[in-house]
């Protein structure tokens, strides 16, 4: 108890979800045969990579769970405790950890964070002490300049540098999604490496001891940084592990966010690693099995990347091809616009909040600009996210281009809708472009707002969004 | 936390289970139902709100009768069970 449970939903016929933590982001073969069996004999086949870099099954039944947590246990997995379901602030828990997918084996990374990683795991999960924190606590890691892992989006991110204090990390806090977004702020200080632990753990402690608990609206980190400032936060967190941080100017640190190529040159570099591009992260249990093969050709581990991606290693140049091949046949053809790769969508069809299905959605919507784009759309550089509601499990709302499912009434019928927004160059925060377009209108708006960045004669999408925010463009009368 | 299993009355129990999120209010409610006998009562006392639901539906399907379901305060429910099936 502590390390498992499930998740409630209600749509498609699933009242429950399992999602597994995949810690670090390494996935080992056999834990990879072990989920291919639940998904088989529990999860119609069925299987998802979170943003998180969770494996998510659905349709599991309340009376299959000890069998499923105990297979868990054997492979060394565990879940979310997923307790957002009560009505006050409280129960909640550390969520996995998110760090760099290639963390260990890409050549520009600063500091490997795998077994940090693992170790902060093993610090919170299961123990009674870390399992009623006001809400969820999410904690991202970034090992190198790339910060695939989006740090800002974290209540806690810690991102590697090699400063003028040596080897270690500089925090921000206070990051989330959910409405109101926000993103987290730098402390300016500097971690050392062999205190990393300890502040991870005096973080979350102090988001335990003093997070406010008055209402569930206003539990998350975010909020206690809101009413007692920056400051008064990170003295709280000093108190706790009894020293001074050194200063670190964070301003000269990029926190640029990038993604890591579809293929990429190892430390060893006669090998590679192949992202498989798992459109939106859905993967049936066959393509699933068969990757696991072609995995372990090559290594004893598949890693999942927050991108909703998996990642293949330790490919040697001379095989690529053939595993490129090979993915393809399985329909996971590596071959595709970035715009496609790029996309990422939430599980609302599962989820129960939306009127929507964010991830048919985005499959409408990408078979449509491939369609109507064709070869020209392999030069746009732009990511889409979908998400059923405010939330923005999907991170939308950091996407250069985002959708959110609404609906509007008319004549006293709900009419489903969507909320679009752009990402523009002063804040990574998109800004709502569009209200209420009409579903079947989505495709056609997005079309048109693509085309117009190509012809713009613009080069960086966000710059181009300034100037749609700006009113420079018209849209079917609008002002875009 | 808490899983606890107390006799209220004769032929009467109560189960609370707090601080416990899916599937754990319904796992304790089926096994606890299991092991008292037909033609008794059992109040399962919870704060995980989907459980409303779960339990209910859990309950029902192995033929046992939901007498009643309150929402005691913000965060706590009860449901008070016949057990009027053997069936697992
Ligand atoms: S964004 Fe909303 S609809 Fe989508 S999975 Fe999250 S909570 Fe559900």
């Amino acid at each position: 108890m502590g390390k498992y449970a499930l998740g409630y939903e209600q749509g498609n016929g699933s009242t429950y979800f399992l999602r597994i933590k995949i810690v670090a982001g390494i996935l080992k073969i056999d834990q990879a045969r072990i989920i291919a069996e639940l998904s088989q004999k529990y999860g119609r086949d069925y299987l998802e990579v979170t943003t998180r870099q969770d494996i998510q099954l659905h349709w599991i039944k309340d009376e299959d769970a000890p069998s499923i947590f105990s297979k868990l246990e054997e492979a060394g997995l565990c879940t979310d405790m997923c307790g957002q379901y009560y009505p006050k602030a409280g129960y909640g828990d550390v969520r996995n950890i998110v760090t760099c997918p290639l963390t260990g084996i890409q050549p520009h990374e600063i500091i490997e964070t795998s077994s940090i990683v693992k170790k902060a795991v093993e610090m919170f999960t299961g123990r009674k002490e870390y399992l009623d924190l006001p809400r969820k606590f999410k904690i991202g890691v970034s090992s190198c300049p790339i910060n695939c892992i989006k740090p800002e989006v974290n209540d806690l991110a810690l991102v590697a540098v090699e400063s003028e204090h040596g080897l270690g990390f500089t925090p921000l806090v206070g990051g989330s999604l959910g409405f109101p977004p926000s993103l987290a702020q730098p402390l300016n200080v500097f971690v050392p490496l062999d205190e990393v632990l300890e502040f991870i753990r005096a973080v979350v402690e102090v988001y335990r001891d003093h997070g406010l608990r008055d209402r569930k609206a206003t539990a998350r980190f975010k909020w206690l940084i809101r009413e007692v400032g920056l400051n008064m936060v990170k003295e709280l967190i000093q108190e706790k592990m009894s020293k001074s941080f050194q200063y670190l100017d964070c301003s000269k640190i990029s926190l640029e966010w990038g993604e890591h190529n579809i293929i990429s040159q190892e430390k060893d570099p006669r090998l590679y690693s192949l992202m498989v591009p798992t459109f939106t992260g859905i993967l049936n249990v066959n393509q699933f099995k068969k990757i696991i093969e072609i995995a372990e050709r090559y290594s004893d581990e598949i890693r999942v990347s927050p991108a909703q991606k998996l990642v293949l290693v330790h490919i040697p140049e001379d095989e690529l091809m053939k595993v490129k091949e090979e993915l393809k046949t399985l329909g996971l053809d590596s071959e595709q616009p970035s715009i496609k790769i790029r996309t990422r969508a939430c599980p609302s069809d599962f989820c129960g909040k939306s009127f929507e299905s964010s991830k048919k959605r985005a499959t409408t919507l990408l078979d449509y600009l491939i369609n109507k784009f064709g070869k020209d759309l392999e030069k746009l550089d732009v990511s889409i996210s979908i998400s059923g509601c405010p939330n923005s499990c999907s991170q939308h709302i950091v996407s250069d281009i985002g959708l959110q499912s609404t609906t509007i009434s008319k004549n006293g019928v709900s009419i489903p809708c969507f909320n679009l927004y752009v990402r523009g160059r002063e804040s990574k925060i998109s800004k709502l472009l569009i209200r209420n377009i009409p579903s079947e209108q989505v495709s056609l708006v997005i079309e048109d707002i693509l085309r117009k960045f190509m012809n713009s004669g613009l080069t960086d999408f966000h710059e181009f969004a300034d100037r749609l925010l700006e009113g420079d463009f018209i849209h079917e009368g609008r002002s875009m | 936390m808490k899983v606890e299993v107390c006799e209220v009355g004769l032929g009467r129990y109560k189960l609370e289970i707090l601080g416990l999120p899916c599937p754990y209010p319904t796992l304790y409610t089926i096994k606890t139902l299991e092991e008292i006998r037909e033609g008794e009562v059992l109040e399962v006392i919870f704060d995980n709100q989907p459980s409303t639901k779960t339990i209910q539906e859990a309950v029902i399907e192995r033929g046992h009768e939901v007498l009643s379901v309150e929402r005691l305060n913000e965060a706590l429910w009860r449901i008070v069970i016949k057990k009027t099936s053997s069936r697992k």
